[in-house]
């Protein structure tokens, strides 16, 4: 094996061009495995820095009126703590955003707040300091700790001595008593919190969410769980849901149809990037991927198995001298592996250096999200596993067919043409025309995939939000991190959106809770009147307070009925809504809404429709619309607040001013959020924008890749035939016969390949349909469009090895044999 | 050591139509002998030396080699008795141009059961043997072609066979080359080697102690 391995060296540094194109090859093809492989283990495979991951669980609220699992209510979640015999533990956590003071500048940092067995219960051991004691999350607003996250830790100096020292959380001092582990960002993969504070924080942390904490209809938590040894996921569900039977009949007014869905940790942990209702979304997009880099895999071992069969004519001779020698063709077989693994295992370190740095430009590529997705897709000793596992793998797939060809040939003729030129390539060229026809068709299939993709993010970029796409900056502030009440913050923020509309470059400013294309809070409605306990009476609504001029700022259309006047935010005024066209129409079907009453389920208070305004996008560009609730706003939350500025002139030089404004009022009143409208979309265009350049880019490696697999063929097919084409001319050939000989050839190919990958297209695209904004999975024009480019790209493969054809001289292919 | 009987190969031409190269051969070669084969081109000569040889095997009737019906062999059987028997000298001297002569000595007992201590010892043995030792890590291309053919007569015994086929050994070397070759022959087959040689060469042919003489693939004469 020592001397196999030594002799395949010696083959690959005889022949370095074979060497240097194969390697190139299979760098891409592997770089492009490993790279892909290396975003699905960061999003799903790599397991969490969590002990014994697989006994936790976590514990979603389901509900009939909300598609999804959700988040539970605090007080739900005290019950099923207590009442549960399944685990041995349960721990609660939710996001918030935090100001943190540090000098005269307030960061706005992400934290978590946490019960204090969290780090018990997923036995994280701190790097630095300790984790929460019991007794630290007992007494509101008594333990004023914090632990911070290891990335957050370095950011800010990565001193030890920074264990027991003081940092300012929303105007309160609290003590630094431990640095999370570095492997550890939560259990939730891509967010990594800045901080982790005890939820008996929370009045200080959330200051003005008090009510969150309190209303059991609110759906706030997120909840762990360790089962108790012996428990399955099963039984603990079948406890649980008892309990949450048991729950929806002691409060029936705000648990109803309410339930509870266990999911192991491992499994939940992707589901909440893409947000609710987009569970599958990180499962999705890595099958695509995966399968999109397979197929760059495939066209890659299908060149490099194409270079090997035309090498393998010059090696016949020495194959043959093997076999006379007593070599049986199992041991051929061997040597020839050995030359194509050793050359995969080339090409996979060459793919890993690139998955490296790949990586990096992924991360780079990752958008400035309110709440920073935080990826790692760098190569881990799983990735490396698999890439070696691929290198190997190919080197098998691309050579054994090489291999077995070589060792099948006749010893005799073998021996007879080490000395002799040429010949025996019919057989060969068979196999290399088969690899190209395979390579074609897995192209095509990538390219038409990558094509809807791209179509799909410009159709994506041409959908119509309902709102102003131009001249509109957005900026979200969070007085009540600054120790603002919601009263004083609510002129405080009024103050500021009067400062911006007097500047001259503004044409509008008015404030929501709501981000569209981000999100905020919902509710459930229940028309007034109406039995409650119907579900076609009681729905779920986007909820969005929102100051008089909002529709006009945002460009959004109402429809019907009257805007909110001033008044109608007064406390004692009489509660007045305006809902949008799809509300309208889901509530009051065949009726008219306006003039119509609904209430919160929270609230027995009834609530007059005024207006309907048109359809706007809430949370995504392709959402199926749900309804939208706008409410004059009253109070202020500590989730923040968000300014809208409808500018006459470039929004980004205003975003400056907007900023310099806020500075002016309070220096300390943190800025979490400042983008231009245009900003704005590219973030939630980014999924497709994503999906669009990575696929794109794999496509247009497959295209290289087949293309080249094209032209080797060609390219050899004519050195093969250089006797046969001087023949041809010496009888009086004329170019374009000869021309026209060699592209029949190689068109024939390319038209068999390319019906191959139509079909497999027509079978197949349909499977990534539900990730496509707007375009058919069998959209004729990028069917059509693509299969030309690629037919184009054929013909020039074989044009220019005809080219070549016509320099043959005639005697001198004659004296060739 | 060597008996063939009615041993025929043949090539379809067409519809029932055959093309005979070589047709009821009938012939014994005793262990010890060292045999000429000569004809005219096309005669079958190098043919009979593949068969012989286990190279070729679509041929009909049968072929005994020490006692061992080759024609009721399995292919991997018949490549055992060839490993274990035969040796092959080429005319074209066949050495792997990648390979050194060291390693090109080394390359038949790779394909046999030797450990690697043994086949250190026998490369050695036979570098010195053939007095080639200076010349163990030079490359195909840096040696004389007597040179070549020299490594290639030590790689066809050095797995000690007890049958030596050699087709046309001296063809692409000058006279005095080829002399040397031959002298070796005659050693070889002094020390008891069963040798088999196809060769134009009235002179080469006269090394050996039997010639035998094809035409149109018909065994027509032998001459002791």
């Amino acid at each position: 094996m020592i001397n196999d391995l030594r002799f395949a060296v010696r083959m690959l540094i005889k022949y370095p061009a074979f060497s240097i194109v194969a390697f190139l090859a299979l760098v891409l093809g592997i770089g492009a495995n490993t790279t892909v492989f290396g975003i699905i283990n960061a999003l799903v495979l790599r397991p969490l820095p969590v002990g014994y991951s697989e006994e936790v669980v976590k514990v979603f609220t389901t509900d009939n009126h909300i598609k999804g699992n959700q988040s539970t209510s605090y007080p739900n979640f005290q019950d099923y703590e207590k009442q549960n015999t399944a685990f041995t533990s349960m721990a609660a956590y939710t996001f918030v955003g935090v100001g943190m003071t540090r000098g005269s500048d307030t960061l706005n940092v992400n934290g978590l707040l946490v019960t204090g067995n969290y780090f018990d219960l997923l036995q994280v051991k701190p790097s630095l300091g300790r984790m929460f004691l019991p007794e630290e999350d007992s007494t509101p607003n008594g333990h004023p700790v914090v632990v911070l996250g290891y990335k957050f830790w370095k950011k800010l100096g990565g001193e030890p001595t920074i264990v027991g020292s003081q940092v300012t959380l929303n105007g309160h001092s609290f003590t630094v008593i431990g640095v999370a582990p570095a492997a550890f960002t939560g259990v939730d993969v891509g967010l990594d919190p800045d901080i982790y504070v005890p939820m008996s924080m929370h009045q200080w942390i959330r200051p003005g969410g008090d009510l969150w904490f309190e209303l059991r209809r609110a759906l706030l938590l997120n909840i762990v769980a360790r089962l108790k040894p012996g428990v399955t996921m099963s039984q603990a569900q079948a406890q649980m849901r008892t309990i949450a039977k048991q729950l929806e009949q002691a409060y029936p007014d705000v648990n109803k149809e309410r339930s509870i869905a266990l999911v192991s940790l491992e499994a939940a942990k992707s589901q909440g990037l893409a947000g609710p209702n987009n569970e599958d979304l990180a499962r999705n997009v890595s099958l695509l991927l995966l399968a999109a880099s397979v197929s760059i895999l495939l066209i890659a071992c299908a060149n490099v198995a194409n270079l090997l069969l035309a090498r393998s004519t010059a090696r016949q001779g020495e194959m043959a001298v093997r076999l006379a020698l007593g070599a049986g063709r199992g041991r051929i077989v061997r040597q020839l592996l050995t030359e194509s693994v050793l050359l995969g295992v080339l090409g996979g370190f060459g793919g890993v250096i690139l998955a490296y740095c790949l990586g990096d430009v992924l991360v780079a590529l990752l958008p400035p999200t309110p709440f920073p997705i935080s990826l790692n897709p760098q190569p881990d000793w799983r990735v490396l596993i698999f890439s070696f596992a691929v290198a190997v793998f190919s080197g098998i797939i691309f050579g054994l067919a090489p291999a077995l060809q070589m060792a099948r040939w006749d010893l005799i003729q073998g021996l007879r043409e080490r000395v002799s030129t040429g010949g025996g390539a019919g057989t060969r060229l068979n196999l290399r025309s088969l690899l190209v026809v395979a390579q074609i068709a897995v192209s095509l299939l990538l390219l038409i995939a990558s094509g809807l993709f791209l179509k799909s993010f410009y159709k994506a970029q041409a959908i119509d939000p309902g709102f102003r796409t131009d001249n509109l900056d957005i900026v979200t502030i969070n007085p009540v991190l600054a120790g603002y009440d919601s009263d004083r913050a609510l002129q405080v923020v009024r103050a500021i959106a009067d400062q911006i509309r007097h500047d001259p470059h503004v044409a509008g400013a008015d404030v929501n809770n709501w981000v569209p294309l981000f999100g905020g809070e919902g509710r459930t409605i229940v028309i007034d009147g109406r039995d409650p306990n119907d579900e076609h009476n009681r729905k779920f609504a986007n909820y969005s307070p929102i100051t008089p001029g909002y529709f006009q700022t945002m460009g959004i259309q109402l429809l019907r009925g009257r805007n909110f006047t001033e008044q109608d935010a007064e406390k004692n005024a009489a509660p007045v809504a305006i809902i949008d066209e799809t509300m309208a129409s889901e509530f009051w079907p065949n009726e008219d809404a306006l003039g119509r009453r609904f209430r919160f389920m929270i609230s027995k208070e009834p609530i007059e429709v005024i207006g309907i305004a048109r359809n706007s996008k809430a949370v995504t560009l392709g959402e199926t619309p749900i309804s939208m609730v706008y409410w004059p706003l009253k109070e202020m939350t500590d989730q923040g607040i968000t300014l809208f500025v409808h500018t006459t002139g470039a929004p980004g030089m205003m975003l400056s001013e907007i900023r310099r404004i806020v500075r002016s009022v309070d220096v300390h009143i943190p800025i979490t959020y400042e983008k231009t409208i245009r900003q704005h979309m590219a973030i939630a265009l980014w999924p497709s924008w994503m999906g669009a350049i990575l696929l794109g880019s794999l496509g247009l490696l497959a295209f290289i890749l087949a293309s080249m697999g094209v032209y080797g063929v060609m390219a050899y097919s004519v050195s093969q035939r250089t006797r046969e084409l001087g023949i041809r001319m010496a009888l009086g050939a004329q170019t374009s016969q000869v021309i026209r000989l060699v592209l029949r050839q190689g068109m024939l190919l390319a038209a068999i390949g390319l019906g191959f990958g139509l079909f497999a297209a027509f079978g197949s695209t349909h499977l990534a349909g539900s990730l496509l904004y707007g375009v058919s999975p069998n959209d004729p024009v990028i069917f059509v469009g693509v299969t030309s480019l690629l037919a184009f790209a054929a013909f020039a493969a074989c044009y220019f090895p005809a080219r070549r054809a016509l320099k043959i001289d005639p005697i001198t292919a004659l004296r060739t044999e | 050591m060597i008996k063939l009987r009615r041993l025929e190969r043949r090539y379809p031409l067409g519809k029932e139509k055959f093309f005979y190269v070589l047709r009821d051969i009938n012939l014994d070669i005793e262990e010890g002998e060292f045999v000429s084969v000569m004809g005219p081109s096309g005669a079958g000569k190098s043919t009979l030396l593949h068969i012989l040889g286990m190279h070729d095997s679509g041929w009909a009737g049968e072929y005994f080699l020490a006692e061992t019906a080759v024609h009721h062999l399995k292919p991997k059987e018949r490549a055992t008795l060839r490993n274990e028997q035969i040796g092959f000298v080429f005319q074209q001297y066949h050495l792997l141009d990648d390979l050194t002569v060291y390693e090109n000595l080394d390359i038949p007992l790779s394909y046999r059961r030797y450990s690697k201590g043994e086949r250190a010892a026998l490369v050695a043995d036979m570098l010195d043997r053939f007095q080639i030792v200076g010349k163990k890590d030079l490359y195909p291309s840096q040696l004389s072609g007597g040179q070549q053919q020299l490594v290639g007569v030590a790689r066809a015994i050095i797995a000690e066979p007890k049958l030596l086929l050699a087709d046309e050994p001296t063809g692409n070397l000058h006279s005095s080359q080829g002399e040397e070759i031959m002298e070796l022959f005659r050693k070889l087959n002094d020390e008891g080697m069963t040798i088999v040689q196809v060769t134009h060469s009235e002179k080469n042919a006269s090394y050996g102690k039997r010639i035998i003489q094809l035409r149109d693939g018909w065994l027509v004469r032998e001459n002791r």
